[in-house]
């Protein structure tokens, strides 16, 4: 499930001088067709996300502090769906919780997932299969104030997704 | 948003789908310009009208808002436009309707009603066309689905232009002699282009999906891709007929439209071959018995193009393909998707912080394989009556189909009112009384 990515940090170009775009650019060509491109920038490099848009990769930012930015880079084929808020899942938790939920009949996967996650402490992660993908699922999650990803595995049979509970009770 | 949440007025699109069939069966029951030989006739075009578009044109709406995005795992583009657009398809067709009324002498009315109706049905399913559409065209290349959709869509487009010169002929709006041409040929063509390319191409593309769902299938359909080229083959000869060899193109396009059939009948046999839920429930069983309409009703169409039979095949088959294939599809679907949809919108909230019912614990099967068994048998006598000249047959099996259709719409209020449900499940805490007509909308 992990995405894996090359790392460059510009900031040491940068703070040398040096312009970092054909560092980016080079970085860029050179990873392999499923890789990601991890950046770390001591600025959100918002010209940078339309380009990179145009060469077929999504995006996802993260603010480190200290004005520093953590942005990751995903080739839309290999990208995977997601709620809105979620971040990065690689910087998830381990899943306390695994669930084969393939032989369930829908939409009994998506009252198990829900219930589940009613027992979880906020923060923790689970990970579920499922026969298909579940798009009644993903709004409830979202209401409920939990972040998703999942995508098809490599079959195309079998959707898998992560869960993270949210902090509180919304939507009670 | 990623997913897909309960469209709000598709419960409102499906009751006002089904009044207007209970009132079309009733009309043919009552022997009210059904049958006729002669289609210009003013009584024949309210009572096919009154089933073309006030029932299977709102049904098709009504679950394409709901279904678009659950192929596109997206919410619906323009969604606002939901409740406009319904309200322009009945304003459009009341107005075209009474302009038929009025050109039958059963009522006193400008004519002008009639492309007054015509325009504001083109605008009310342009809306519906543009929801769909906007919300499927980007990602329509991953999802073949989709694009039985959007070609049904563009058929749905042919079908409304062509109907809206034929008002302006029928009410003497205009006399243009190439309008006057077309009103007197191309009424068949009207009427391919709305039953078999908009609602038969999307109810195709949209089973395809529906049934491996509900079988638990692993085999999605391989002939898909075929049964779309065909498709569109026959959709294109079937738009050339309109400016060149029109009985060629038509003879053709029955052709394309016969091999797609056959392809998309192969594929639904391999579905429910390989499925895995064992137990076939009412509404797939249905699904299948509306099928074999399919076949037989083009078979009779295709017949009377062939050869000069004296009995009234061809509407024989129009009937077959209208009130057996997809009037019964779309009766099983609402019996499999209106409890769904109501035990979502119900249950949604309260889902995982307590008990809650099962989907199928808001239904009763017997009541439904009764009623499903009744509308075919009705269907079948209806179309011998039909193909026989025996009137009363026609009529009074009508009515059988009527009677039918009301238990079914009972079963859909019951759904809707949770009666069958258990009393300590009925409203656990958290959940919401699903109201009749319309669901009720939650933050998102």
């Amino acid at each position: 499930m992990a995405q894996d990515f090359a790392e460059l940090d510009v900031r040491p170009l940068l703070a040398n001088g040096v312009e970092p775009f054909p560092r980016i650019m080079s970085a860029v060509e050179a990873l392999s067709p499923q890789q990601g491109l991890r950046l770390l920038a001591p600025f959100r490099p918002e010209p940078l996300f339309n380009v990179m848009r145009r060469r077929g990769f999504s995006h996802q930012v993260r603010e480190l502090g200290g004005g520093d930015y953590e942005v990751c880079f995903l080739p839309v084929a290999a990208s995977v769906a997601h709620s809105q808020d979620a971040e990065s899942a690689d910087i998830w938790p381990e899943a306390v919780l695994e669930l084969d939920l393939t032989d369930l009949d829908p939409p009994q996967p998506m009252v198990r997932i829900l219930a589940e996650l009613e027992e979880m402490q906020p923060g923790e992660v689970l990970f579920a299969l499922l026969s298909r993908e579940p798009v009644f699922l993903f709004p409830e999650l979202q209401r409920r104030g939990h972040q998703w990803v999942g995508n098809h595995d490599e079959t195309g049979t079998v959707f898998r997704m992560l869960v993270r509970r949210g902090e509180g009770n919304r939507d009670v | 948003m990623q997913g897909a949440s309960i469209s709000r007025w598709t419960m409102s699109y499906f009751a006002c789908a089904l009044i207007f069939l209970l009132i079309g069966l009733c009309l043919m029951a009552a022997g009210f310009g059904f049958p006729q030989e002669i289609w210009q006739d003013p009584a024949t075009l309210i009572t096919v009208h009154t089933i073309a578009l006030g029932w299977l044109g709102l049904l098709f709406c009504g679950a394409l808002l709901q279904f678009v995005p659950v192929l596109a795992s997206q919410s619906l583009r323009f969604s606002s436009c939901a409740a406009p657009a319904l309200l322009l398809i009945l304003a459009g067709l009341t107005l075209l309707l009474s302009g038929f009324a009025s050109l039958g002498g059963f009522i006193d009315a400008p004519p002008v009603m009639l492309p007054a109706g015509g325009l504001l049905l083109c605008l009310g399913l342009g809306l519906v066309a543009l929801m769909c559409g906007a919300t499927l065209v980007p990602l329509s290349l991953n999802s073949l689905p989709g694009v039985f959709v959007l070609t049904g869509l563009a058929a749905l487009t042919a079908t409304l232009l062509l109907g809206l010169c034929f008002t302006l002929v029928l009410s003497s709006v205009s006399a243009l002699p190439w309008l006057i041409a077309l009103t007197a040929f191309a009424v068949p063509i009207h009427a391919g282009f709305g039953l078999v390319g908009w609602m038969g191409v999307t109810a195709i593309g949209v089973s395809y999906r529906l049934f491996s769902m509900f079988l638990l299938s692993q085999d999605g359909g391989r002939g898909s891709r075929l049964v779309l080229a065909f498709t569109l083959l026959a959709l294109l000869c079937l738009l050339a007929s309109l400016v060149i060899a029109a009985g060629a193109m038509t003879l053709a396009a029955s052709a394309f439209a016969a091999i797609a059939a056959a392809i998309y009948a192969r594929d639904v046999i391999a579905i429910a071959r390989t499925r895995r839920r064992k137990k076939i429930e009412s509404n797939m069983f249905a699904s299948l018995v509306a099928l074999d309409f399919l076949p037989i009703g083009l078979g009779l169409v295709a017949l009377d193009a062939l050869a000069d039979f004296p009995r009234p095949l061809a509407m024989t088959g129009v009937y077959l393909l209208a009130m057996g294939w997809l009037s019964g599809l779309g009766l099983a679907q609402l019996y499999k998707i209106i409890p769904f949809l109501t035990w979502l919108e119900t249950y949604g909230p309260a889902m995982g912080r307590g008990p809650v019912p099962a989907v199928q614990d808001l239904v009763r099967e017997k009541p439904a394989w009764l009623a499903f068994a009744a509308y075919f048998v009705a269907v079948c006598a209806a179309a011998i009556g039909l193909a026989a000249d025996w009137p009363m047959l026609f009529r009074t099996a009508s009515g059988g189909t009527a009677f039918s259709v009301l238990i079914l719409i009972i079963e859909f209020i019951r759904a809707r009112r949770l009666f069958y449900v258990p009393l300590a499940l009925k409203l656990p805490k958290g959940a919401q009384r699903p109201l009749l007509f319309i669901a009720t909308a939650r933050q998102e």
